[in-house]
């Protein structure tokens, strides 16, 4: 191992846990105060720049779980996995997915909300579909069509509602309190440069996931007779094609492969 | 190369103030990391305030003396970016941020050691010829000293940018604390640095706790970092120069009026290029 592989590691192992004291082998003596202090500046701004931006970065779950539970949280996060990313940013990304393995499960919901909340403003680019642009489209052609959802646009399902607490938190400026148990369906998405989110039905969350899977307008029509009467369908597909088109919800649309010959 | 004049970093706090008034600041810096999606709001406002001020990109996560390779993914990220700002030059530190593929998302200070030498110019040359623009490596502030190193910050300095052939991102502020953290002179240092390959100059506040500082960029530049300042201007001639504030971030108009103090410092060592 070449020696500054080694004074890397040791350093490292060091900054990730202060109790491995190996680095201070690798350090000469300050003239003014000790080793341990100066070392500690280093250990200081790795822990408090990455605590400093989880409190930024889900500042409704810091609030429902109080300071010191939350920074216990992020301390155990932060220890159990070590950035790799570029940006710190990115570093708050996966703790959802770490609550979700500590069975803190609405805890992981508000994250994943919080996070995905966050994530949409900096996240995914691209033209939107007109209304406009689907004029021209012969009528024996529409069952055919695939919609494609925009990349800033994002449905998910949580077993609490969760919105409550980001509501009462970011925009009452109340204090929030635990999510209620109820299934909650939301729709995310991002207009200009705002991210948005609403709480939807069962039947347009489904909706939604089948446009993302490929699902043609036909197939939608007909998977959402699970949903409500056949009568009620076509105006219920009209409707909100039309509402999801004002929001620039898609990004384009094609035709199925098969339906190009007919 | 270009003298770009008085710049500033540019914050998210300030990014509405400066699409509204454009302020007459010469060029901003930007942190490269916090625009590598090319998407939404942050690029927005990249795009919007790129029509009216010349950028240059700023890295803290290249890594260079990283025992790691270079990061692949990131570089072609950070060359998307630079493609699409065209800047002048970029820039990351002369340090590493981790190794084993971690990132501790601090400046960590290297040995100065030949072999740290070696490894640093190499991934420099391998980062200009990549992203195929003038690199500019830049100073840190530093809190130890290792056992290995066998020369001083200055000479560590100057060997990796002549093995490189890169330009001196010249931080006067972070000069200032490792002179104090390490005893020895900032002009020392200032003398012995090449007046060809300086290109650009940060200067920054700090927080001095007595028997160390730590360099925070969250207080407004201090009387003895504008002497060292000073100094530099007059030693290297005009060199586009920018202040940094990464806490603590006043409103814009206070950042202005501090950059003011640069130009005011700099104008009679610079009176041919200012005027
Ligand atoms: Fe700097």
């Amino acid at each position: 191992m070449s020696d500054i592989t080694n004074t890397q590691e040791i350093f490292q192992a060091y900054l990730l846990d202060n109790q491995d004291q190996r680095v201070l082998k690798q350090v000469t003596q300050p003239n003014r105060g000790t080793i341990e202090q100066r070392l500690s500046i280093y250990a200081k701004a790795y822990w408090l720049r990455l605590y400093r931006h989880h409190c930024d970065f889900y500042p409704t779950l810091r609030a429902v779980m109080g300071e010191k539970p939350f920074e216990l949280l992020i301390e155990a996060y932060v220890n159990a996995e070590p950035s790799t990313f570029p940006s710190i940013a990115q570093t708050a990304y996966g703790l959802s997915d770490y609550l979700r393995q500590k069975e803190q499960v609405y805890l992981a919901d508000l994250a994943k909300f919080e996070c995905m909340l966050q994530r949409i403003i900096d996240e995914g680019e691209g033209g939107r579909l007109e209304p406009s642009q689907l004029q021209s489209i012969e009528p024996h052609r529409w069952p055919f069509l695939q919609f494609h959802l925009h990349p800033t646009v994002h449905c998910f399902t949580s077993a609490w509602d969760v919105t409550v607490p980001w509501y009462a938190h970011n925009i009452e400026g109340k204090a929030p309190q635990e999510p209620l148990l109820k299934e909650t369906h939301i729709l995310l998405w991002r207009q200009g440069i705002e991210p948005y989110y609403l709480v939807i039905s069962p039947a347009e969350c489904w909706m939604l996931q089948a446009f993302r899977e490929g699902k043609t307008f036909q197939e939608v029509g007909d998977g959402l007779a699970d949903f409500m009467p056949a009568n009620d369908i076509a105006p219920f597909l009209i409707q909100h094609l039309q509402g999801w088109l004002q929001m620039g919800t898609f990004a384009d649309f094609s035709l199925k492969p098969a339906a190009l010959n007919n | 190369m270009q003298f770009l004049g008085f710049g500033l970093g540019l914050r998210t706090p300030h990014y509405d103030y400066v699409l509204e008034h454009q302020p007459p600041v010469d060029w901003f810096e930007i942190i490269s990391e916090d625009y590598l999606g090319l998407a939404g709001r942050s690029r927005y406002y990249l795009d919007a305030i790129k029509e009216h001020y010349p950028l240059v990109m700023h890295g803290v996560s290249m890594s260079l003396g990283s025992a790691d390779p270079l990061d692949k993914h990131y570089l072609k990220q950070l060359k998307a970016l630079a493609d699409h700002v065209n800047p002048p030059w970029f820039s990351d530190h002369l340090c590493w941020t981790g190794v084993h593929g971690k990132n501790m998302h601090d400046l960590l200070p290297l040995p100065y050691t030949d072999e740290a030498i070696r490894q640093v110019s190499e991934k420099v040359r391998q980062a200009q010829d990549y992203l195929q623009r003038p690199m500019l490596l830049e100073n840190v502030s530093s809190y130890i000293t290792y056992e290995d190193s066998a020369m001083t910050e200055w000479d560590f300095y100057r060997a990796v940018c002549e093995e490189a052939d890169c330009l001196m991102l010249l931080d006067v502020n972070n000069i200032y604390v490792s002179a104090f953290n390490h005893d020895f002179d900032a002009m020392d240092y200032l003398l012995a640095i090449d007046k060809k390959r300086v290109q650009q100059f940060h200067i920054a506040g700090h927080d001095n706790c007595g028997n160390h500082i730590v360099d925070t960029h969250d207080h407004p530049v201090i009387d003895p970092v504008w002497d060292l300042y000073q100094a530099a201007c007059q030693r290297f001639g005009p060199v586009s120069t920018m202040i940094e504030r990464d806490a603590n971030i006043p409103e814009f108009p206070e950042l202005f009026a501090e950059l003011q103090q640069a130009k005011k410092i700099a104008t009679p060592f610079w009176e041919e290029v200012i005027a």
